[in-house]
């Protein structure tokens, strides 16, 4: 089969669009579109000192590659990489280990923070220890978000970035949306557009460069730039987030397009989201035990890990 | 025909038709096909290729999750 645009020989179906490409102008129109979501949501300004959250799955990884390769040149902007270590024994050591060989590549400054020495315990720990306890709530994924989210905020700040870069893709987001739409979580809902809400100058922007590249896009742009792929994945994965992943998959591959559909039909509905939400009026204000910014008197990650 | 599918280094010998395309060897086992891109040694397949008998692919996953 053969590349629609120069007749070689294809290794993609971009099925939602009906078309074949070949290697060089699949990775072409994902750098286009990177390019168009960078411009669109002005996520990058001139001067801007970007944190990459660096996990060393293939979305970050591809993340920080690909932006490096786009604006490595440009004098004005400069980049350093943040990774957590959660302490989840024998998957984390694996991703580690491509971030740092990645940040050794591209001559990044790698910055490693662990939940052990931010919080006293690994997420394993944490685990084990709230199995045991009555006040077990949420999942693994819980504990592990809220902490991850916080730390990075916190260290992003502390060492000066403007912007933290996540490699967050189109499934993410859509899985994000729907998630939302389950809990009824209007709040969440409204920050999900492309731009950064920033309700708290404690709050370092978050960029998300990928939220229009599906997933497999991410995966076979890592494959043909040979970048590491992690393939196991997070032995604590659980919970209805990845029954949403499963359902969207399957609606995908039997009517291309249903993921772009989620996020442009959320896109007409945000403003009158955003709308619903400023009514309510959340306030955020800062925790009393940690000094973050949160609308409670103690922020959720003080709560369960402090 | 016989083909053998590798995903995370376990190797599977499975029967499918004469003819058969990439897609319906990871049906097959289960696979949804947008959760894995699929090499035959280093050449990327695409899913409506057809395979041969005693061909080997492998499934690279790349569906995230942690």
């Amino acid at each position: 089969m053969q590349c629609s645009r120069c007749g070689k020989k294809a290794v993609y179906h971009r099925k939602y669009e009906g078309s074949l490409l070949c290697k060089r102008h699949f990775m072409e129109s994902v750098e286009d579109k990177v390019r168009k979501t960078i411009r669109k949501a002005k996520m990058i300004d001139r001067g801007d000192k970007i944190a990459f959250a660096l996990s060393g799955g293939k979305d970050s990884t591809t993340a920080l590659f690909m932006l490096h390769k786009m604006f490595g040149e440009r004098k004005d902007l400069s980049f350093f990489a943040i990774t957590i270590d959660e302490g989840i024994a024998g998957y984390r050591d694996e991703s580690m280990r491509i971030a740092k060989k990645l940040c050794r590549k591209l001559k990044i400054k790698h910055h490693i923070f662990s939940f052990e020495e931010e919080f006293g315990k690994s997420l394993s720990e944490k685990i084990k220890e709230t199995e045991k306890s009555e006040g077990w709530e949420g999942t693994a994924c819980t504990y592990c978000g809220l902490a991850r989210r916080w730390l990075l905020n916190r260290k992003a700040r502390e060492l000066g970035a403007t912007k933290i870069c996540f490699g967050m893709n189109l499934d993410d987001e859509v899985q994000g949306i729907v998630m939302d739409y389950i809990r009824g979580d209007l709040v969440r809902l409204s920050r999900m557009g492309g731009e950064s809400i920033v309700s708290s100058r404690l709050f370092v922007p978050r960029i998300k460069p990928f939220r229009e590249i599906p997933e497999k896009e991410i995966g076979m742009y890592a494959l043909l730039s040979g970048l590491e792929i992690q393939e196991n994945e997070c032995p604590f994965i659980e919970g209805p987030r990845f029954r949403v992943r499963d359902f969207l998959n399957d609606l995908e591959s039997e009517s291309p397009g249903t993921k772009f559909s989620v996020l442009n039909t959320f896109i007409r509905l945000l403003p009158y989201v955003r709308e619903i939400v400023k009514k309510g009026g959340v306030e955020i204000a800062r925790c009393e035990k940690c000094g973050e910014p949160s609308s409670q008197k103690v922020c959720k990650t003080c709560e369960l890990w402090r | 025909m016989k083909i053998t599918v590798e995903l995370q280094g376990k190797k599977t010998k499975i029967e499918v038709p004469e003819k058969a395309k990439v897609i319906d060897a990871v049906k097959k086992i289960n696979v949804n096909p947008e959760t894995v891109i699929v090499k035959r040694r280093s050449e990327i397949l695409l899913e409506d290729e057809t395979l041969k008998n005693n061909d080997e692919i492998e499934l690279i996953k790349i569906v995230s999750g942690g």
